[in-house]
């Protein structure tokens, strides 16, 4: 009925046009409403925008929505939020000033080419969060209780723990289940160095990871995959760590170089933050507030539940840990 | 028939395909020890490509390259960005709805008038204004910049023919090529976030306006260029005064075509850190909550549907309808004294009425889905996996050897065109496997071949069904619309739930998103056979049975083919979707480079996503012209 509406001549438009009134009228509009604009102008000019990262997993949401909201109501900042992955062009924008603060960097995840943003001081350590993280891989607790093998390593060698995992496309094989590319992950090179019978299949991004992990777990089937702590979702769905043979150096640097001789388990990291290199200058007491500016894993997870499980906002959640813990950040506030 | 004709006329009459099948044996043979394509160009591309974005990463701040052109125009970007955002949230909430409803009804559709402001009240009804705000601010500027660029051209193309002869094929090719290709180079150039999301956008949207723009001053009447000559007007007015504006409604709906290609990968540009809904989509998902992310989906198809009845109602504008000045002027006062007594007062926030939390219930829904329906999705999951996907990709790639792939798709590609269609497909995939993407092709193709075959079983009957009846076609409408704008993370990853992660998620999301032009144009076909075949066939007595079968479908099938075409595009543009689910192929390969950064692989992967798309272009297109029926005589 409508289509063919667009045969028909508006010339009622261009009559207008050719006449130029209502241009007229439109710019007239225009520049009254920006002379309004500028009247209603907020009296925070002066002071810079500040624009922080998260990357995309819920416990980097809930530390900026801390940060973010601190520094827009105690501090008087404006603040932007962008998500972005953690790579490389996350530190380019770090260092040219696009980004001023990333407040959760693994370090296991730092690559060589990241490392050089530090080296050359663009990108800037500012100290511990105050999490410990862990990579690993994990699997249901019911796995553990009806296989107790498969609770370390050396259980996931037999055949049949590779055919109790395995899944239409990995034939007798198990299936490990990989996440987000973007996140550093070693799973194929350990599976091949230790000789397990499993074959690395990537979800391509973790709500899909999730959505797999919600699936097996509600029908009580098996799943081995790429996680982390402190997440909720390790007491949601009760997963359990399965440890790899622990950390060596020799592995370390394998793990550091991205090359195939990673046969360990994931270090623990110490999970830090990182500012632009221009911050210090641009606002100073921005700088020094996210210097000081602390999360502990017991605050991760007194707030990851509500975020990931209960589905409040994330600046909710946020704003009940800032009320609650008005003792804690006043600290941070100079 | 030559039924009388000896060996030597049947040799005549077979022989392509006894050549078809000495060829084959004999690659088969000889490469029968030979694993895998050579990929002798494995890092042809990707070592210079590596090389400059090291170096760019490196010179950004220092060299003039970035310094007098990349940087200040990435930050001319951001400031239109900024303002376009700032402007919209600072005109207060009821405002807009008002002014939507205003515009619409102008029209005299008051019903649509209904619909598009209520559509245009919905972000902010569910507390997502501010996020909207965003992704609408990168539309704005990007529609903005396809549009400056795009009427040129457009133009150019249509005053010049030389013009026209060499941006054609860059058109065609811009049109197969899947949005997300051009991701990786605007990461390079701009970095990340909205600015590089804006700029891919560009690109993408760009086609329609160009073509548009060129079709319509080529439709205005000879006469009335000459009579604007005769007159004494110089080209240049005669194309202000005369042609452009005759041309205003084709280049109108080149415009809103472009602003729906760039509403369909706005929420796809949160892989480059664009942020708005894309971002909201992702993270509502991330946290199991099915219901948040549609209704969050919902946003772009209430965007979708508020500038689609606006642009339409603009566009569809006659005088002898149209109100009286003094209303316009009354309508455009009202308002802005709406936008004064909302500033004056202080109510510019979307008051807090609902919440994307009213949708929590679907989630429950969800779960019992998955619970009980659970036997048939991954029964029919491991189905398509065990019998279809691991069989034929296993063939293609392990048991067929790569030539004998060449050789058969050329010699396809000669017997419905010609020879140069054949040497044109023969580069194609050649290329693909010297840049070392043969496998993950393959691995792809398979998936996009599976989501082609369900797309026209469905799409074909449901279109014969549609073209036949104008009701079905009306009721089918709106949902058409919704599976096209609907961003599809909102549906795949309750499918993966469902179905688990693996190629049958994005399998399922590529036909959904692929039906629409399928039903549509196979629709359009059926109803356009002439009446008068129709009346004669009734007339010597067939059944409407036969009518179909013998008449209608016949006369419809070569738009039928150029409807298949459209699916086997519209597919390979969820490629990277399947990609974010566990289809791992050319899809999770893009994901990865775009997301790591990795400039060299992305730009293989998308070279190869896109000599793989002109490939099935060029030869569903030429299927589809020799369906066309000699022209009447």
């Amino acid at each position: 009925m409508v289509a063919d509406d667009w045969d028909q001549f508006p010339e009622g438009v261009y009559e207008a046009m050719r006449t130029g009134r209502s241009s007229r009228i439109i710019i007239g509009v225009l520049v009254a409403l920006a002379v309004l604009a500028s009247g209603c102008g907020d009296a925070d000019e002066a002071k810079p925008n500040i624009t922080l990262v998260t990357n995309p997993w819920t416990a980097s949401f809930l530390n900026v929505a801390v940060a973010e909201q601190i520094l827009e109501n105690e501090m008087g900042y404006s603040v932007e939020v962008i998500n972005i992955d953690e790579n490389e062009a996350m530190f380019t924008g770090l260092a040219d000033g696009t980004l001023d603060a990333v407040l959760e960097i693994w370090p296991s995840g730092i690559t060589v080419g990241e490392q050089a943003f530090f080296d050359d001081g663009s990108v800037v350590n500012i100290g511990e969060l105050g999490v410990i993280g862990k990579i690993g891989w994990f699997v249901p607790r019911y796995i553990v209780d009806e296989h107790p093998e498969l609770a370390t390593w050396e259980g996931y060698r037999s055949a049949e723990a590779g055919a109790l995992f395995s899944i239409a496309e990995t034939g007798d094989k198990g299936r490990f289940l990989g996440t987000d590319p973007s996140y550093s992950q070693f799973d194929e090179y350990i599976i091949a160095n230790l000789n397990l019978p499993f074959e690395v299949m990537y979800s391509g991004s973790e709500p899909a990871t999730v959505a797999e992990l919600d699936a097996r777990v509600s029908a009580h089937e098996p799943i081995l995959m790429y996680w982390w702590t402190p997440t909720a979702a390790v007491s949601v769905f009760d997963l359990v760590n399965v440890p790899l043979p622990p950390y060596t150096e020799k592995c370390g640097a394998s793990q550091a170089a991205g090359d195939d001789g990673v046969d360990c388990d994931y270090p623990e990291d110490v999970i830090i933050k990182a500012a632009s290199g221009k911050l210090r200058e641009k606002a100073p007491d921005v700088f020094e507030f996210l210097n000081a500016f602390t999360i502990t894993t017991d605050d991760q997870l007194e707030m990851l539940p509500g975020a990931e499980i209960d589905g409040e906002d994330v600046a909710d959640v946020a704003a009940k840990w800032i009320s609650a813990h008005k003792d804690v950040w006043s600290a941070w506030v100079k | 028939m030559d039924l009388a004709g000896g060996t030597g006329s049947l040799l005549r009459r077979w022989w392509h395909w006894l050549l078809l099948l000495a060829g084959v044996a004999t690659l088969q043979w000889l490469f029968r020890t030979v694993d895998s394509f050579p990929a002798g160009l494995d890092t042809f591309f990707s070592d210079p490509i590596d090389r400059f974005a090291r170096w760019s990463q490196a010179n950004r701040r220092t060299h003039w390259l970035f310094t007098t052109i990349f940087n200040p125009f990435s930050d001319a970007v951001r400031v239109g960005l900024n303002s376009v955002e700032s402007a919209l949230l600072w005109v207060p909430w009821f405002v807009l709805p008002i002014a939507v409803f205003l515009l619409v009804a102008r029209s005299r559709n008051r019903l649509q008038a209904v619909v598009a402001s209520l559509a245009m009240a919905y972000p902010g009804v569910v507390g997502l204004w501010e996020v909207t705000v965003e992704t609408l601010a990168l539309m704005t500027i990007a529609v903005l910049f396809s549009v400056l660029l795009g009427v040129p051209l457009g133009v150019a193309c249509a005053l010049h023919q030389r013009v026209n002869q060499a941006m054609r094929p860059v058109l065609d090719a811009m049109q197969t090529v899947p949005a997300p290709v051009y991701f990786v180079p605007m990461a390079l150039f701009f970095g990340i976030g909205a600015v590089p999301a804006t700029m891919a956008t560009v690109i993408y949207a760009l086609p329609p306006v160009v073509r548009l723009t060129t079709l319509g001053i080529m439709e205005v009447p000879s006469q009335a260029v000459e009579a604007s000559t005769v007159f004494g007007a110089s080209r240049r007015q005669t194309l202000r005064k005369v042609q452009l504006p005759m041309a205003m409604p084709t280049i109108m709906a080149g415009v809103t075509q472009t602003i729906m290609m760039a509403l369909g990968i706005v929420v796809l540009a949160t892989l480059l850190g664009a942020g708005g809904l894309g971002q909201e989509v992702m993270a509502t998902l991330t946290q199991r909550r099915t219901g948040r992310g549609i209704a969050t989906g919902l946003t772009v198809v209430a965007i979708a549907v508020v500038l689609d009845r606006v642009g339409r109602a603009i566009a569809g504008m006659d005088r002898s309808t149209a109100p009286g000045r003094m209303v316009t002027g009354m309508a455009i006062g009202g308002v802005l004294s709406l936008v004064l007594v909302g500033r004056v007062v202080g109510w510019i926030d979307f008051p807090e009425m609902w919440d994307v939390k009213a949708f929590d219930p679907i989630d429950d829904l969800m779960d019992w889905i998955r619970d009980n329906l659970r036997w048939f999705t991954r029964g029919m999951n491991d189905a398509v996996i065990i019998w279809f996907y691991l069989p034929v990709r296993d063939f293609l790639t392990e048991t067929l050897a790569w030539p004998v792939l060449v050789f058969g798709t050329a010699w396809t590609g000669w017997r419905v065109r010609n020879w140069h269609l054949a040497v044109f497909i023969a580069g194609a995939l050649t290329f693909i496997g010297l840049i070392g993407m043969w496998d993950l092709s393959i691995d792809t193709l398979t998936q996009v071949v599976a989501a082609v075959i369900l797309s026209v079983v469905i799409a074909i009957p449901v279109g014969i069904w549609a073209g036949q009846s104008r009701r079905v076609e009306a009721a089918l409408g709106p949902l058409l619309d919704a599976f096209q704008t609907i961003p599809s993370l909102v549906y795949i990853i309750p499918a993966v739930t469902l179905f688990t992660v693996g190629v049958v998620p994005g399998i399922i999301a590529s036909v959904i998103y692929a039906l629409p032009p399928g039903v549509r144009i196979t629709a359009l076909g059926i109803s356009q056979v002439p009446e008068e075949s129709l009346e004669a066939s009734e007339m010597f007595g067939a059944s409407p049975r036969q009518t179909l079968i013998r008449v209608r479908l016949p006369l419809a099938a070569a738009t039928i083919m150029v409807g298949i075409n459209q699916v086997i595009m519209m597919v390979l543009a969820m490629v990277i979707i399947s990609g974010l689910v566990g289809g791992g192929g050319l899809g999770f390969e893009t994901v990865s480079a775009v997301k790591n950064s990795d400039v060299g692989i992305g730009f293989e992967v998308g070279a190869a996503i896109v000599a793989m798309a002109m490939v099935l272009d060029r030869l569903t297109q030429a299927g589809a012209d020799r369906f066309r029926p000699p022209a009447a005589t």
